[in-house]
């Protein structure tokens, strides 16, 4: 029911794309890619019980590792995204090292910093990366049974964010309901307990931290492959905060959580925007009152009233 | 397997908790541990667990040295730890607490099996949450998941703590099947009676030294000895 129920969610989002005007089509692509973001932050919130401010690190380290190398190597879509994928995974293991004996406000403090010191090393080396302007990738294309698409048209764009956003939502429910996914989740109850059963728990941590890496770094690495932009921005404290918010809205440590919370959020804002300047505070009170009626979230809440059952 | 404490030393910080521990558990063996509040009882079981590091002295499980091991390798040596309190993870069900246990040795459906034999009424909640479950069921799970690792000695820190009459002797009950199984137990329990009607041998610790070894029937011939060891008074 529960694999059923997964795959019942992607069959919507790909006969939308049948529907949706060309606004919403860009908009619900994009939705898919920051989604898949909020599935790596998910994965150490939700499930290891790790809260990090500093998650924009990982997203930003698949999105320069892959612009970068296409911008200045010239690399073809798949080795510029195994690059990306790489250097998710690399920082994802360095973060998890360097904050193995750290834990609650600690953890949240040190990834913040490591975040803020990524983000000025994008300011800093501006030769390479631009800096806060960025750069913009060329026309891009992904040749498939021999016919080449370009990753701008957006049919191509929206099959791609939804085969990622896809891969990522499967990868978290098998890893959810494995044995590694359940360590972690004891993780998240009680380190010292776990450990006391024979689980070698800063392992876990370092495994949790670089895999929640790989995954924000996959999203990053297809963001700027769909749309063409790598710049300082996506490595800043905003970008840390969002997963964050979209994972506690949706509901962290429930795996569809995070489509839920990005969705809701992306188009909160966009709706209000249209309507007030001072949007930010309608979609606060929003929030709010969400949180309030669901402290779980919205899947969270859902869950505890009436579907025990969802992962 | 026989698990044996050795002069074993220990502090937490700069305060010295235990001077001069010594103590054995050998298969099939309940040994009660019993001392004031404060006199090193549950350190000595965490330091059994490589949570507090021995400082000096020996730690040794069937001629293996524990004292230097990280604490995750203790369980997978074959040593069960119920804390004081429970300590479950208390949103995961039944099942996945048990799971916790199987999953760290390997231990499969037999295993199981057999926990679930030791506690039949935890079949009816396998899939209810820990958290919800009554003061005996919890311990109950506790017991449960540290037998999933299949240990050779299990170390219970106050098991019967919160529990009424009734579910005491249950467990003291399944206590005694454990013994028929070869597990050996140390068992720290504020509960005199409780430790001297299953237990074979008793340890007496009085600030953080182990002063006394005896049966249950020689501390029954001495009542001074848990009056001035223990403060308890025995008629």
């Amino acid at each position: 029911m529960t694999l059923g129920l997964h795959l019942a969610v992607l069959a919507v989002l790909a006969a939308l794309q049948l529907v949706l005007p060309p606004f919403h089509h860009g908009m619900v692509a994009r939705v898919m890619v920051l989604a898949a973001y909020a599935i790596g932050y998910n994965l150490l919130l939700g499930y290891t019980g790790l809260m990090s401010l500093g998650h924009a690190i990982f997203f930003a380290a698949g999105m320069y590792g892959t612009g970068l190398t296409v911008h200045h190597g010239g690399f073809g879509v798949a080795a510029a995204l195994v690059v990306g994928l790489a250097a998710a995974l690399a920082v994802g293991a360095v973060v998890g090292v360097m904050t193995v004996r750290t834990a609650g406000p600690a953890f949240l403090i040190v990834t913040m910093m490591l975040a803020q010191a990524f983000y000025l090393a994008t300011l800093h080396f501006n030769e390479l990366t631009l800096g806060d302007q960025g750069f913009i990738l060329p026309a891009l294309e992904v040749t498939l049974a021999g016919r080449a698409f370009a990753l701008a048209d957006p049919a191509v764009k929206y099959n791609v964010a939804l085969v990622v956003f896809g891969a990522c939502l499967l990868a978290s429910l098998g890893l959810v309901r494995s044995p590694v996914g359940r360590v972690l989740v004891a993780l998240r109850e009680n380190e010292e307990r776990t450990r006391l059963l024979g689980y070698h728990t800063g392992r876990y941590r370092v495994l949790a931290v670089a895999l929640s890496g790989l995954v924000s770094g996959l999203a990053g690495a297809t963001y700027t492959l769909l749309f063409s932009y790598v710049g300082s921005t996506f490595a800043g404290v905003l970008y840390s905060i969002y997963p964050l918010l979209w994972t506690l809205l949706g509901g962290a440590g429930t795996t569809l959580g995070p489509l839920v919370g990005t969705l809701l959020m992306t188009y909160a804002i966009d709706v209000t925007s249209g309507i007030t300047d001072a949007y930010l505070v309608i979609v606060g009170a929003a929030l709010v009152l969400t949180i309030l009626w669901a402290p779980a979230g919205v899947v969270g809440g859902l869950r505890a009233r009436w579907a025990r059952w969802l992962p | 397997m026989t698990l044996s404490l050795e002069r074993v030393q220990a502090a937490h910080g700069e305060v010295r908790v235990l001077h001069d521990v010594s103590l054995e558990v050998a298969p099939g063996q309940i040994v009660g541990l019993l001392g004031r509040n404060g006199a090193g009882k549950t350190t000595t079981l965490r330091t059994i667990m490589g949570l507090v590091r021995a400082s000096a002295g020996r730690i040794v499980l069937d001629g293996v040295e524990l004292a230097r091991l990280p604490a995750h390798e203790v369980p997978r040596l074959g040593i069960g730890y119920v804390p004081q309190g429970r300590r479950l993870f208390p949103h995961l069900t039944v099942e996945e607490n048990m799971t916790m246990g199987l999953l760290v040795r390997g231990a499969g459906a037999d295993a199981r099996r057999d926990v679930l034999d030791l506690f039949p009424a935890l079949r009816d909640r396998l899939g209810q949450r820990a958290g919800t479950l009554s003061g005996g069921e919890q311990q109950m799970v506790a017991m449960a998941r540290a037998l999933c690792v299949r240990p050779a000695v299990l170390l219970l820190d106050e098991p019967t703590e919160g529990l009424m009459p009734t579910l005491v002797a249950r467990l003291l009950d399944t206590l005694g099947a454990l013994r028929a199984r070869g597990v050996g137990i140390l068992l720290v329990e504020q509960k005199v009676d409780a430790v001297l009607g299953v237990a074979d041998r008793v340890v007496l610790i009085e600030n953080g030294r182990t002063v006394r070894q005896a049966t249950p029937a020689e501390l029954a011939a001495e009542p001074e000895l848990l009056l001035r060891h223990v403060g308890v008074r025995r008629r």
